[in-house]
């Protein structure tokens, strides 16, 4: 379980993260979602306490990071693949986290096996490919076999096989009652890895609750297309409903069933061609909750 | 489960760290070629010199700050040593993976100091002593034969050059804590020891007296002298000079890890 908590963090002119609460249950994939620069990897950092909160905190299973006795037997992280020195092997970099928090040196043949790269153990880390990266980044998450489990943007540099391979693992941590949160700027990769979803844009907290909860709320739109769209259209404003034409044969309603739609339009004596309810994607409801929070400026880049 | 990381289990991992590097372990190896190197270079130099010094030269000539010439140069690996052990942690960003694993800063700082100071004491006294035998080899048998290490003066000059390796290593780990950059560390440690001298060369010479003796090589001089004449100035008493040096890597390490404890990872 991790607990957030009013977090703050002030940059010098930038608030990175703004007044954040929210709370990751265990045995489901928590999603926290939101555009590139709106606080993600800054939120994850003020959770491990490598960054210092200006306001509020962050609480694993009601600790502060700090007061964990093994931090790697509580929690496993993966921010960022790189975050390796390029010159000491995969198998010495594990052995050096393992030993500095009492875990037995066998565990690291363990991960190294789980994750795939026992083959490269003792080649430099510097020489690994983004995708390898990734998988000893998640070694170095497991290595203390951890309740709780915190991946930052993990979907990032993998080919279609890692991929599949990494949420069949996401879905087995969650299986086995463990606290797992994913962070992603992809709504359509969050869709079908995440259970619950965390949104936030400019460091706020938008929205939260489960995929299909966020999808049902959302108004879906109607795809027509008629003999005379011109007239139809008209009809449509009058009736309240916001149009707007795809191309010259078709034109989205939003605001009107499918049903209603057509009634008006066999009342006006329009002959319809086409008339396909659409059910709002995941992916416009990000964009439709995040657009006024999705930062443009030079300021994205420095709080990151 | 709740077994906290110890300092004991820190230093461990700060050792595995430590040798799985080919930098560091390439820097050590230096360290140890050039004490143990120039120091015979310039011994078997100044032996050779011997019989064209004028009698003055001849009387005040130390045959152990000779042999242990090797110093002056093993002091800049050192400095990049410690520098690095720090430094190559902040430009790789696996401070953040070590934090993670060791949240308390001063800990990991602590285990990273204890593991940099054993690792160049016990290779740099080795070499210092190896670089006595050699030149106590050399001089033997010439007007500046070595005193046997059976007198204190001497055995106290060869150990205190370990020290002075070890004390310069922290210096340097100090600027890395401050710094957080392999470049703007070594190149800060490398100014103070070498630009420095040539500024205060530019300053009057009665100020230049007061000043040089604070320099590190000069005070790393002045440990190592076992008749308190170093050439070109005066200096402070060996124990005075090891206080002061011992203070500076105290200011810097305390400064950086001040700032270790304030600035996010």
């Amino acid at each position: 379980m991790i607990s957030v908590e009013h977090l703050t963090k002030k940059f010098d002119d930038t608030t990175a993260v703004d007044d954040l609460s929210f709370e990751v249950k265990p045995g489901v994939i928590t999603g926290f979602l939101g555009p590139n620069g709106s606080g993600k990897s800054t939120t994850m950092r003020l959770i491990l306490g490598l960054d210092r909160p200006t306001k509020g905190r962050a609480l694993i299973n009601g600790k502060p990071y700090h007061s964990l006795g093994a931090p790697l037997k509580e929690v496993g992280a993966l921010l960022d693949a790189k975050a390796v020195h390029p010159g000491r092997s995969a198998r010495n970099h594990l052995l050096a986290l393992a030993v500095s928090n009492n875990i037995p040196t066998s565990r690291v043949d363990e991960v190294l096996n789980f994750v795939g790269i026992e083959s490269v153990a003792k080649k430099r880390a510097g020489d690994f490919s983004l995708g390898m990266s990734q998988r000893l980044g998640i070694a170095g998450a497991l290595l203390g076999d951890p309740p709780v489990l915190l991946f930052d943007e993990p979907v990032n540099g993998l080919d279609p096989e890692g991929i599949k391979w990494i949420r069949e693992f996401f879905r087995q941590l969650a299986d086995e009652g463990r606290t797992v949160l994913v962070s992603s700027h992809l709504m359509s990769e969050m869709a079908v890895t995440a259970d619950q979803i965390i949104v936030i844009g400019r460091g706020k907290f938008i929205t939260s609750g489960s995929v299909d909860d966020l999808t049902k709320n959302a108004a879906g739109t109607v795809i027509l297309r008629s003999a005379n769209n011109t007239k139809l259209n008209q009809i449509l404003l009058e009736a309240k409903a916001a149009v707007s034409e795809i191309n010259d044969e078709g034109l989205r309603v939003s605001g009107l069933s499918a049903a209603a739609i057509g009634d008006l339009a066999f009342g006006a004596g329009v002959a319809v061609h086409e008339l396909t309810p659409e059910r709002a994607s995941l992916e416009e409801v990000f964009m439709e909750l995040t657009q006024d929070s999705v930062e443009y400026s030079q300021h994205a880049k420095d709080a990151k | 489960m709740n077994s906290s990381p110890s300092l004991m289990s820190v230093i461990r991992s700060e050792w595995i760290k430590f040798r799985s590097v080919r930098s560091t372990v390439i820097g050590t190896i230096i360290m140890f070629v050039l004490t143990i190197g120039l120091g015979l270079l310039i011994s078997v130099a100044v032996k050779g010199h011997l019989q064209s010094m004028t009698p003055v030269e001849r009387a005040t000539i130390d045959p152990i700050q000779i042999a242990m010439g090797g110093i002056l140069f093993a002091q800049f690996a050192v400095g990049v040593i410690g520098a690095l052990v720090i430094t190559s942690e902040f430009s790789s960003t696996s401070i953040r993976t070590t934090l993670a694993a060791v949240p308390s800063r001063l800990r990991l700082v602590s285990a990273k100091a204890i593991v940099l100071s054993a690792v160049i004491l016990v290779v740099g006294e080795i070499a210092s002593f190896i670089a006595y035998f050699n030149g106590a080899a050399v001089f033997h048998g010439t007007v500046a034969a070595m005193p046997s290490l059976a007198q204190g003066l001497t055995l106290r000059s060869v150990l205190l050059s370990g020290l002075y390796l070890t004390l310069m290593g922290l210096f340097g780990f100090g600027l890395g804590l401050i710094l957080r950059q392999s470049a703007g560390a070594i190149s800060t440690y490398t100014s103070l020891l070498l630009i420095i001298p040539i500024l205060v060369f530019l300053l009057p010479s009665s100020w230049q007296n007061s000043i040089t003796k604070f320099e590190p090589s000069v005070l790393g001089q002045a440990m190592r002298s076992t008749n308190g004449v170093v050439r070109g100035g005066s200096i402070f008493s060996t124990w005075t000079s090891t206080a002061i040096l011992a203070g500076y890597c105290a200011a810097v390490l305390s400064a950086g890890i001040i700032l270790m404890q304030r600035r996010d990872a």
